[in-house]
């Protein structure tokens, strides 16, 4: 699947990507072809073992590809499902560590870390640990910390499926907001249709470890659930998987 | 004290480390506590010692004993960590992991009891008897922490790993900010168990006079091993039972000051 935009636009490329993790056990990525462009928002949608966390790895460079060529950016940061977190140290001190290996002051990186958290709006739980976090504020604290490195891709990982439906709709906001003011690139993984439809510009429906359809959703955000387009792209989406 | 996030505004190092109010004493009396024991310990071990007469001894003797037994059983174990840190981490992070393991576990298999009477020669011979002591102890200790800790690297969850990676904290950071604190809970399990495999050797580790050729009593380290042994000999029963209960209660002192406490501590590592 390839993206007509000028190449320079584009920061995420697969050509004909394979993945074998165990000879004689079948392929977990098959022919694999797609790009992104940079400040796109999209979405990788798909039944469990289709291949999406294959390729997430593959893109965050966790895993080698068996076949084909990936060009991606160096700077890409995952944020994972389950919770990430060093449970030893507090909320603050979690971003800051990520700027270990930035050459500046520890007064700078406190800054950032609070301007980073600030932007959550969670800079008020800095000083707590991560036991006293519900799932939404970790959720919002892995962000955080992504974001204190200025990653150029974003990875999102199943981020809202351990959320109840209040917390999802608050999280669906903060992110399409930090998205929208910081030109940042999204990946989302989603086994939840709705959730795509809501947020991405793009989606690629996964099944059998390959890329089955590659779905525009053109609309604008805010974004309406009970609108019949949305529906109909939703079933449109249901249909490629 | 150097200004940073990681130091309260407070200027003692209990702040420093963010040491929660639970925890305060452990840290003010329960360690100071314990290095002045050991100390004593040490000194009392290290000092001229004369010769000891089991008929007469007492309770002052049976106390003074479990000490320099402590101290021997604190040096062993640092020396232990020492060692038991750097063997873990070569077997998960190696190549050789595969044969490391196995060969870890004869290791620990052998029952280094059947040698001890050679290393205990070999260590009064080299005028350093104590040596013997400690290194019977070392080795009663070492495994239990190998294991354990090979255990607590296990127990890292792969987003860990995967979020280390990608945030490129690697080599020492990666060592001192998360593999060593994420293993504290398994480490603190681990010591507990090679102190109590530790105060089961005593009585070998400090009786050497059975393992040498021509051995006196003279030839014994001073501790509570050998004051127990010296004690039955002697007949001297009162001083037999001061011992036993002078063990016992150290070993109830260190369950609640310390080990209790670690494991308490620890809670706020674990994942």
């Amino acid at each position: 699947m390839q993206n007509d935009s000028n190449s320079n636009n584009m920061i995420i490329e697969f050509k004909n990507v394979s993945k074998v993790f165990q000879e004689g056990a079948g392929d977990n990525l098959v022919d694999v072809s797609f790009s992104i462009e940079r400040g796109e928002f999209v979405s990788f949608v798909g039944a469990s073992g289709s291949g999406k966390t294959t390729v997430m790895e593959l893109i965050v460079g966790a895993t080698e590809k068996t076949k084909g060529e990936i060009i991606r950016p160096k700077n890409t940061i995952m944020v994972f499902q389950k919770d990430s977190l060093l449970p030893w140290l507090s909320v603050l001190e979690n971003v800051i560590l990520v700027l270990l290996n930035e050459k500046i002051s520890e007064a700078e990186k406190i800054k950032i870390a609070h301007e980073k958290l600030a932007l959550l709006q969670i800079e008020k739980l800095a000083d707590k640990y991560p036991h006293e976090l519900s799932g939404g504020q970790t959720q919002r604290v892995s962000i955080a910390r992504a974001l204190a490195v200025d990653p150029e891709v974003l990875i999102l990982d199943e981020p809202f499926s351990a959320l109840d439906e209040k917390t999802k709709e608050e999280l669906h906001k903060d992110i399409l907001k930090t998205w929208k003011e910081h030109d940042l690139t999204i990946i989302m993984i989603s086994h939840q249709i709705e959730e795509v439809v809501l947020l991405s510009q793009r989606a690629f429906a996964m099944s059998a470890k390959k890329i089955s359809a590659e779905i525009e959703i053109p609309f604008a955000y805010p974004r309406n659930a009970e609108d019949e387009m949305f529906m109909k792209k939703i079933v449109e989406i249901r249909r490629a998987l | 004290m150097k200004q940073s996030y990681f130091f309260n505004k407070k200027e003692s190092y209990l702040s420093a480390v963010q040491v929660p109010a639970r925890f305060r004493f452990y840290f003010t009396v329960a360690v100071p506590a314990m290095i002045i024991l050991v100390t004593l310990g040490v000194l009392r071990i290290a000092g001229e010692l004369p010769m000891l007469d089991y008929r007469e001894a007492d309770i002052h003797t049976a106390v003074v004993a479990t000490l320099a037994t402590l101290a021997r059983l604190m040096i062993a174990y640092v020396l232990a960590i020492v060692v038991a840190i750097p063997l873990a981490l070569l077997a998960e992070k190696s190549n050789a992991k595969r044969f490391l393991l196995p060969v870890y576990d004869i290791a620990q298999s052998i029952p280094i009891l059947i040698f001890f009477p050679f290393i205990a020669l070999a260590f009064v011979k080299l005028g350093f008897s104590e040596g013997a002591a400690i290194f019977i102890l070392f080795i009663a200790m070492l495994w239990k922490l190998v294991f354990s800790i090979i255990f607590g690297l296990n127990s890292l969850p792969n987003e860990i790993k995967q979020t280390a990676q990608m945030y490129n904290i690697t080599g020492v950071n990666y060592l001192t900010k998360i593999l060593l604190p994420a293993i504290i809970p398994q480490l603190t399990i681990g010591s507990i168990f090679a102190f109590a495999d530790g105060w089961n050797f005593v009585i070998v580790a400090e009786v050497l006079h059975a393992y040498i050729p021509n051995g006196v009593v003279a030839n014994d380290l001073f501790g509570v091993g050998s004051t127990m042994v010296g004690a039955a000999s002697a007949g001297n029963e009162t001083l037999f039972v001061y011992s036993l209960i002078a063990v016992v209660s150290m070993v109830i002192v260190l369950n609640l000051s310390v080990w209790q406490r670690l494991l308490a501590y620890a809670e706020r590592f674990k994942f």
